[in-house]
């Protein structure tokens, strides 16, 4: 119980941190970050977010009303128009941006479970070296090159898929996989080296020595425990699949929270900036917390709570 | 088993053991670095990398000077040329040469690449170091090293690159700037792991003889706990340059980075990313390539020098 | 006479980056029926991978059986193909592991794990087979059974866990147990409750054990015959009370020099041989202890020594016991206090 408060409040000091680095670093731009964009703003859109920062408060004072409305999820408005703040870009980009995430995720925990496991059973063979090959050549090739030649081919060449754009599912095929390709090298390498590790483990010769076939030795023995590590590595490739949509958004031309972002970033755009980067950061250390108590879950070792029994 | 054949009546008489000792063939004592580099060798995944790395590294000191383009002399009427003996890689729609590009992009990638890896390593073992060794000794000691490990661990709960995108979009924009914000919440991996380490190693019988005879602190650390983590150091180095090299290129695609005129493979990417679908693929092709065959050999050199390390290994 | 288990000039390498480690060098012995037989040697000579041998279970692609035969009722192992190990392994073969601590899947319920071999090879249901599982735990004397069934290895002691694998080995009852070490890792005491309960079920079942150990004293507690190995060799092999009371081989000397007496109160100081085994890489061409022995003879370093055989059960190599070897009985009985 104890451990849980302390995770709790760990993961609240972190979000804290995160929060006020945002409001330092916003009021550490020399002059008005709001206003010295080159572009010159109409004259509401400046006066809205004066009131929004409430720039003429003293700095406490600013940070306080700040805070009061992050904890009412009031994430900011934006520069580029009145009407549409960082709340409604979210809420418009949040369905594709998930859908994407979700889908590559999942291939890529399916697919490089997979391939680690085949790699490990066949620990310095053929298969081996092939599931390496392939996991250090998906490390080594960026999204943002992977993507344009996926379009090239698949799209362009052969005209087995869209080429981008939004509409149907088979729209998010191509840019499903240039995202899932990074995460399947790593989980592969992952899986691969912790299999190898719990397959020389004694409880496996146990295993072995009852008769049971290699597949029932590796997924009832083998498995849980080789992904038990592998479990806290999910938040860190949980990142690196939001930081991908960043990119891949921006080349397939998906209106995703990425393409936002990106587009905030290229339009200098600060107060979105800001906000879409506490609201990552927020899902990230969320999803990071859940994984700690999956862990838990997953492994009878460790505890959650002290007298339970499981 | 049968009797030998021959006579050998006479030898049932007590050996001279001496010269069995002496015409033992004593297998030759290995230190640790030449195992390593011989098992390292053995690896042809990892020397594959490692020439690699070496003829990358060559070539973005030499590339830029075996053409006589400067890498971002403009040349309207040269625009979009395919390959030929004049431009090896061909030019960009502004006419400039990319071979002369593609190498003056590579040595904005791997300088970024390894200041920041290397100013994480320091600052890295630094805390990692200090946690390490102050931990169980005494109240100070144990606060010194809880703090250090909380906000190691708030940093590591932070998304990574969107910290570093945050920095980039405050600050100017430049080489230094980059080195400054990847380097940031870099070095807490290294901290991580070298704390880890230090606190196995603090154990081990050479240090605390050397504790016992009243060493320093520091003679300690960099005497004995230091050179006995250098492996792990440099395996977690082989791992970090090509990540920030990673971030760079992600980054100046992003239009985060270097800014043009000047060359670097993300800015290069970025800027062809629309022709390739016109057939210029030469203009993306070749900083892709670069990017990931630098990464490709850091990744192989550091996997085979993972597992020489590992003493599991044969 | 057919024995239940016969190995017959076994031989193993390992093929590493650094050259051939050959393990067994030709390696015989067997065991009968319902008998214990204890192999004893010091650490890295050979008893593990002998083992997996049997088991069908030397790492591959390193590992490989070069030569020689294991006759398991009759049949050669090493002719055996992966699925027709499997069905020797856990119903006719059990193993029971060194390590305790290590040898149970720390993320599965004691009793699934146990539950788990009586399914596969004796095709019970699940429920069936939980039953005989707690009857399992009850009789390898794990008291409240029923709910220590449903907790995991961490939950157990050591000498409980050692309880819980032999449980595993029983299961099926199979002629034979080879059990590796299986008190090394544990307290004196528990040593002990382990070894007396192996005694107790193979009276019980008739059960045959290959007990694995480098502790000469547990072979006189439970064994009724031994083969003393060294470098890949057996160098001696007889009953108990053969190798007790009159063996025939220096190492077995050295050995039993170095066993504590049980009987003196006081705890004398064992006298461990000195040196090390030969490198197994190069093994010598003549007798693998030449270096360590006290008695070498040029004979010893020239040509591995022979089988000697003394009675149906008692056999020796060493050149010792050639009739041509000097009579310095002397000698010898000195070195033998
Ligand atoms: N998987 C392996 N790879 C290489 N060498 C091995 C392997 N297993 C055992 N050996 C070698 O075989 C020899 C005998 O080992 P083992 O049978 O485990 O000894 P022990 O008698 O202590 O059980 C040792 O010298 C060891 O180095
Ligand atoms: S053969 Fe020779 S060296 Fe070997 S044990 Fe006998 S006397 Fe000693
Ligand atoms: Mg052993």
């Amino acid at each position: 119980m104890s451990y849980l408060i302390k995770r709790l409040f760990t993961m609240f000091v972190t979000l804290w941190i995160i929060v006020t680095l945002t409001f330092v670093i916003m009021h550490m731009i020399p002059g008005d970050p709001f206003a010295t964009d080159a572009k010159s703003l109409p004259e509401e859109i400046v006066q809205n977010m004066r009131e929004k920062y409430n720039l003429d408060k003293p700095l406490p004072t600013q940070y306080f009303l700040y805070l009061k409305d992050l904890v009412q999820l009031d994430l900011g408005p934006s520069i580029q128009s009145k009407s549409r703040d960082v709340n409604s870009l979210i809420a418009d980009g949040f369905g594709l941006s998930a859908l994407l995430g979700i889908q590559s995720l999942l291939i890529a925990i399916v697919v490089g479970i997979g391939l680690g496991v085949i790699a490990a059973l066949n620990h310095n063979r053929l298969l081996d070296y092939v599931s390496m090959f392939i996991a250090i050549i998906g490390i080594s090739v960026p999204s943002f090159i992977l993507a344009p030649l996926l379009i090239k081919y698949f799209a362009v060449e052969w005209g087995l898929l869209p080429v981008a754009a939004w509409g149907t599912w088979s729209h998010s095929i191509l840019p499903t996989i240039a995202l899932a390709v990074s995460p399947i090298a790593i989980i592969t390498r992952f899986v691969r080296a912790s299999m190898i590790e719990i397959l020389n483990q004694n409880f496996i010769k146990t295993a072995e020595a009852k008769g049971l076939h290699t597949w029932e030795i590796v997924i009832k023995h083998g498995l849980r425990n080789a992904l038990i590590p592998v479990i806290s590595f999910i938040g860190p490739l949980f990142a690196a699949v939001i930081t991908g949509t960043f990119v891949i958004e921006k080349i397939f031309a998906i209106p995703g929270i990425g393409k936002y972002f990106v587009d905030s970033i290229f339009n200098r755009d600060y107060p979105v900036i800001l906000g879409t980067t506490i609201f990552y950061s927020a899902i990230l250390i969320i999803t990071l917390f859940f994984i700690d108590l999956l862990y838990r879950v997953i492994d009878p070792r460790i505890k959650i709570a002290s007298g339970g029994d499981s | 088993m049968s009797q030998p054949q021959i006579n050998i009546d006479h030898l049932f008489r007590p050996a001279d053991k001496e010269s069995l000792h002496s015409d033992k063939i004593a297998r030759p004592y290995e230190s640790y670095g030449k195992e390593v580099i011989r098992k390292v060798v053995k690896n042809k995944m990892a020397v594959f990398g490692f020439v690699l790395l070496v003829v990358i590294i060559l070539l973005s000191i030499f590339g830029p000077h075996m053409v006589s383009h400067t890498p971002s002399k403009q040349n309207l009427t040269q625009g979009n040329l395919p390959l030929s003996s004049e431009h090896w890689f061909g030019t960009d729609d502004l006419g400039r040469d990319v071979w002369a590009r593609t190498w003056a992009g590579a040595r904005i990638s791997l300088v970024i690449g390894f200041a920041a890896a290397i100013i994480d390593l320091i600052i890295g073992v630094f805390v990692g170091g200090v946690s390490g060794y102050m931990a169980g000794r005494g109240k100070t000691g144990d606060r010194i090293d809880n703090l250090l490990m909380r906000i190691v661990e708030v940093l590591f709960g932070i998304p990574y690159l969107l910290v570093v995108i945050l920095l980039m979009v405050m600050m100017k924009p430049g080489i230094t700037t980059m080195i400054i914000a990847l380097s940031i919440t870099g070095w807490v991996g290294m901290a991580r792991i070298v704390r880890g380490q230090i606190l196995q190693l603090k154990q081990q019988e050479f240090v605390l003889a050397a504790e016992k005879l009243g060493t320093s602190h520091a003679k300690i650390i960099i005497r004995h706990l230091l050179p006995n983590m250098m492996g792990i150091i440099i395996v977690n180095l082989t791992f970090t340059i090509p990540s920030a090299i990673f971030a760079e290129s992600f980054l100046s695609f992003l239009g985060l980075g270097v800014q043009a005129p000047t060359a670097s493979w993300g800015t290069m990417a970025n800027d062809s990313l629309g022709v390739i679908l016109s057939g210029q693929w030469w203009r993306l092709f070749f900083p892709g390539l670069m990017i990931s065959l630098t990464m490709f050999a850091f990744n192989a050199f550091g996997d085979g020098l993972q597992d020489a390390l590992d003493p599991k290994s044969k | 006479m057919s024995h239940l288990l016969e190995v017959d000039d076994l031989k193993v390498s390992f093929h590493v980056s650094s050259g051939e480690i050959q393990a067994l060098r030709g390696v015989s012995f067997h065991v009968n029926s319902g008998e214990t037989l204890a192999v004893v040697g010091e650490s890295g000579c050979g008893k593990s991978v002998t083992a997996q041998a049997i088991m069908g279970m030397i790492p591959s692609p390193q590992g490989r059986v070069k030569e020689g035969r294991i006759l398991f009722k009759g049949q050669d192992l090493t002719k055996f193909n992966k699925k027709q190990f499997r069905s020797v392994r856990g119903s006719e073969i059990g193993m029971v592991f060194q390590d305790p601590m290590t040898s149970l899947n720390p993320t599965m319920k004691v009793g699934s794990q146990i539950d788990e071999v009586l399914v596969k090879n004796q095709k019970l249901s699940k429920k069936e087979a939980k039953q005989k599982t707690i009857e399992l735990l009850k009789l390898v004397g794990i008291s409240d059974a029923s709910s220590r069934y449903s907790q995991y290895p961490h939950e157990f002691s050591g000498g409980m866990r050692q309880r819980v694998v032999i449980a595993i080995a029983l299961a099926c009852n199979p002629e034979l147990i080879i059990a590796d070490e299986p008190t090394t890792a544990l307290d004196v005491t528990i040593q002990a409750q382990i070894l007396e309960l192996l005694k107790k079920l193979q009276k019980e079942r008739n059960t045959s054990i290959m007990l694995i150990t480098h502790d000469l004293g547990v072979v006189a507690e439970v064994a009724d015959r031994v083969a003393i190995m060294y470098a890949g060799v057996v160098v001696e092999s007889g009953r108990v009370e053969e190798i007790f009371e009159n063996p025939k081989h220096p190492y077995t000397w050295g050995l039993l020099n170095s066993v504590p007496k049980l009987e003196s109160s006081e705890k004398e100081r064992l006298i461990p041989i000195e040196g090390s085994p030969p490198d197994l890489f190069a093994p010598p061409k003549g007798c693998p202890f030449a270096e360590r022995c006290p008695f070498t003879m040029e004979v010893c370093l020239e040509h591995m020594p022979g089988k000697e055989v003394f009675s149906e059960n008692h056999q020796a190599r060493c050149w010792l016991n050639d009739p041509r070897a000097p009579k310095n009985e002397e000698l010898i009985a000195a070195g033998r206090e």
